[in-house]
């Protein structure tokens, strides 16, 4: 099962691990930008190189 | 993936955070296909075994410049520093000693997304800064970043327990594709830039599928 959760909250579940400053830091990144500012611009597709490693392969390989 | 024609000659290359979640991928890649790894390192560390380690700190602009001396190549990857006051001067001195150790060539792993002007968050910025000044400091240079979210924040500690229960808890829409990359991609990208003849001045990383949330925690 998939659940969103707010970039708060997901910095809480960082910050015991990685530390106050990088746990919002990082969590940031998912912040939506403030009302009227633009997001993130799309990358140009020109520049896209597609790796080979699907996630359920990745998966199989870990130690859960 | 494919990429330009290559020189196969083993290189000396000196890595950026080598012992981190995203340097470490890059050093495997590296020493497995016969290049001379060196570790930019501030303090004695554990290193990979055939990793040399290097002295050097990114907030002592001359000791980069010692450290860069003498390699064909160096992988940057920038810490995540939130201070103002370090973070673009760390870029600013990543360059300089570039330039001053004649460092052939370089590949910079963003890890994040590629920002093309400044936002004023700090470590953003430094990132810009480096990306934007690194072909004039630089022979051969190629920057590298993900499209989205490494698979690896997956099975980090503070996600891993809700994985193993069967939940994906993250910040994104569920409905959203995203392309989830894995660090052994990125690695691969960044050791194929470091023997091009002419690797891309940019790269996106992206991972092979655009999963929704629904299908991502299908995949796991």
């Amino acid at each position: 099962m998939f659940r969103t959760v707010s970039h708060t909250d997901y910095g809480d579940s960082m910050v015991p691990h990685v530390g106050e400053e990088a746990g919002r830091g990082v969590a940031g990144f998912y912040a939506a930008p403030p009302p009227g500012a633009p997001g993130m611009p799309a990358p140009d597709p020109a520049l896209v190189r597609t790796g080979p490693t699907t996630v359920s392969a990745w998966a199989a390989r870990q130690r859960w | 993936m494919t990429s330009p024609a290559s020189n196969s000659s083993p290189l000396t290359v000196l890595v950026h955070g080598a012992t981190g979640a995203q340097g470490a991928p890059v050093v495997r890649r590296l020493l497995a296909e016969g290049h001379q790894v060196l570790a930019l390192v501030r303090r004695d560390s554990a290193l990979a075994e055939g990793v040399e380690p290097v002295r050097g700190d990114l907030d002592d602009p001359a000791s980069l410049a010692r450290a860069y001396t003498g390699v064909d190549a160096v992988v940057v990857q920038l810490p995540l520093v939130f201070d103002p006051s370090r973070a673009q001067a760390q870029a600013e001195a990543v360059l300089s000693a570039l330039r001053e150790a004649g460092v052939p060539r370089a590949v910079f792993n963003i890890g994040g997304p590629l920002v093309p002007v400044l936002v004023g968050v700090p470590y953003l910025d430094a990132r810009t800064v480096l990306a934007t000044g690194l072909p004039s400091a630089v022979g051969v240079a190629s920057v590298v970043g993900p499209a989205g979210p490494y698979v690896e924040n997956l099975s980090a500690a503070w996600s891993a327990p809700q994985v193993r229960d069967g939940t994906v808890a993250y910040p994104l829409p569920a409905g959203a594709p995203v392309p989830w990359l894995a660090l052994e991609d990125l690695a691969e990208a960044v050791a194929e830039a470091l023997v091009a003849e002419t690797p891309p001045a940019v790269q996106v990383l992206a991972g092979p599928e655009a999963l929704t949330g629904d299908q991502l925690a299908a995949a796991l």
